[in-house]
């Protein structure tokens, strides 16, 4: 059920949290997202890192 | 043949060869590849100046909440982001669009193709000098073809960086036009000729056969394009160095002033840092979105 989680959604989540924080952080407009931009790439690339090395069981595949 | 004849034949054993060329291969590695990326990072958390002779102080992560909180830092990578936005989307659009010129039967393809190629292989450093002669508002060439009379475009701060994106994309636009070619000429004939059959329309055509086909090596170009002009520096420094003002202060000229003139190579260490984070989640999304076009 994890397995099948992470694929369909953890990982995704953790790629537009990695586009939203490169984006805050090189946006002109906002002081406040562009501080705590870095920490948003972080939190997503760790994320991004941890629930794409969890590939669903091949019958999870099969059923989809 | 006895087992000392073959032995003398093969030469070197596998010992031997680990010990002559695997281990000093390693050992230059972690001496000049991954010593240095560990030594920044503990220096990226320390206040620390190369030209002190202070040994680093530990202060956490005071560097990295400084630098966060700098406008001119915070200049810089908006710059970058615009920089790299203009350079990478005019490289694929012209690079694609003269791979599909050449992905036909004409006179002297191979010729044309390697004279397109040629900027390319030029050295940065001259390719910037050259681009700024053609850029001189009195004599240069760009101004007497575009009919611009004494246009500046170097010292012009709402131009620069176009114009140093413009050099960028001159000279990587054959970088992708040689993989879009690759991707092109991969395509199979017959679906094309499918397609004719039942009439569809080029942009059908376009839209359906070719886009999604090539999509895997435009992507490794994009990747590539993306992370090298993130990492931009000698085409602007030698162009502008980062004028007029800060027009084109880049973040790798930003690093550069920090960690060389002003010699802060603790906060410039942590500045590198925050700018190989952004290269690595762009790079992650890239090579997913990769597999995810090659499984297609």
């Amino acid at each position: 059920m994890f397995r099948k989680l992470s694929a369909k959604y953890f990982e995704p989540i953790s790629m537009w949290i990695i586009i939203l924080g490169i984006v805050s952080l090189c946006q002109p407009w906002v002081l406040f997202l562009h501080v705590y931009g870095f920490l948003i790439i972080i939190i997503g690339l760790i994320g991004f890192i941890f629930f794409s090395h969890i590939k669903p069981l091949p019958e999870d595949v099969e059923e989809e | 043949m006895t087992a000392t004849a073959a032995t003398v034949r093969r030469g070197l054993s596998d010992l031997a060869i680990r010990n002559m060329f695997v281990i000093p291969t390693i050992v230059f590695l972690i001496l000049i590849n991954i010593f240095p990326l560990f030594y920044s990072l503990i220096l990226s958390f320390a206040d620390y100046s190369a030209v002190s002779a202070k040994p680093p102080d530990w202060i956490g992560i005071q560097n990295y909440r400084e630098l966060l909180r700098d406008p001119h830092v915070w200049e810089s990578l908006y710059i970058t982001l615009k920089y790299v936005i203009i350079s990478v989307s005019g490289q694929l659009v012209v690079g694609f669009g003269v791979a599909l010129l050449l992905n036909r039967s004409i006179p002297g393809k191979g010729t044309i193709t390697t004279l397109l190629l040629l900027p390319m292989m030029m050295s940065m450093a001259i390719v910037g000098l050259f681009w700024k002669l053609l850029y001189s508002p009195s004599w240069g060439i760009i101004n007497y073809l575009l009919g611009l009379q004494n246009f500046v475009w170097i010292s012009n701060a709402d131009v620069a960086l176009l114009a140093i994106a413009i050099t960028d994309i001159w000279m990587w636009s054959p970088f992708v036009m040689l993989l879009s070619l690759a991707g092109l000429s991969a395509i199979p004939k017959h679906l094309y000729e499918a397609a004719a059959i039942d009439r569809a329309s080029r942009w059908f055509t376009f839209r359906r056969i070719t886009l999604p086909l090539v999509t895997p090596l435009l992507l490794i170009a994009v990747i590539f394009r993306t992370m090298e002009a993130f990492k931009t520096f000698d085409l602007a420094f030698i162009m502008t160095g980062g004028g007029p003002g800060t027009a084109t202060e880049l973040i790798a000229i930003k690093l550069y002033n920090m960690a060389f003139p002003q010699w802060q190579t603790g906060k410039s260490c942590a500045l590198a840092y925050i700018l190989l984070i952004m290269i690595i989640g762009i790079s992650n999304i890239y090579i997913k979105y990769l597999n995810k076009a090659k499984e297609r």
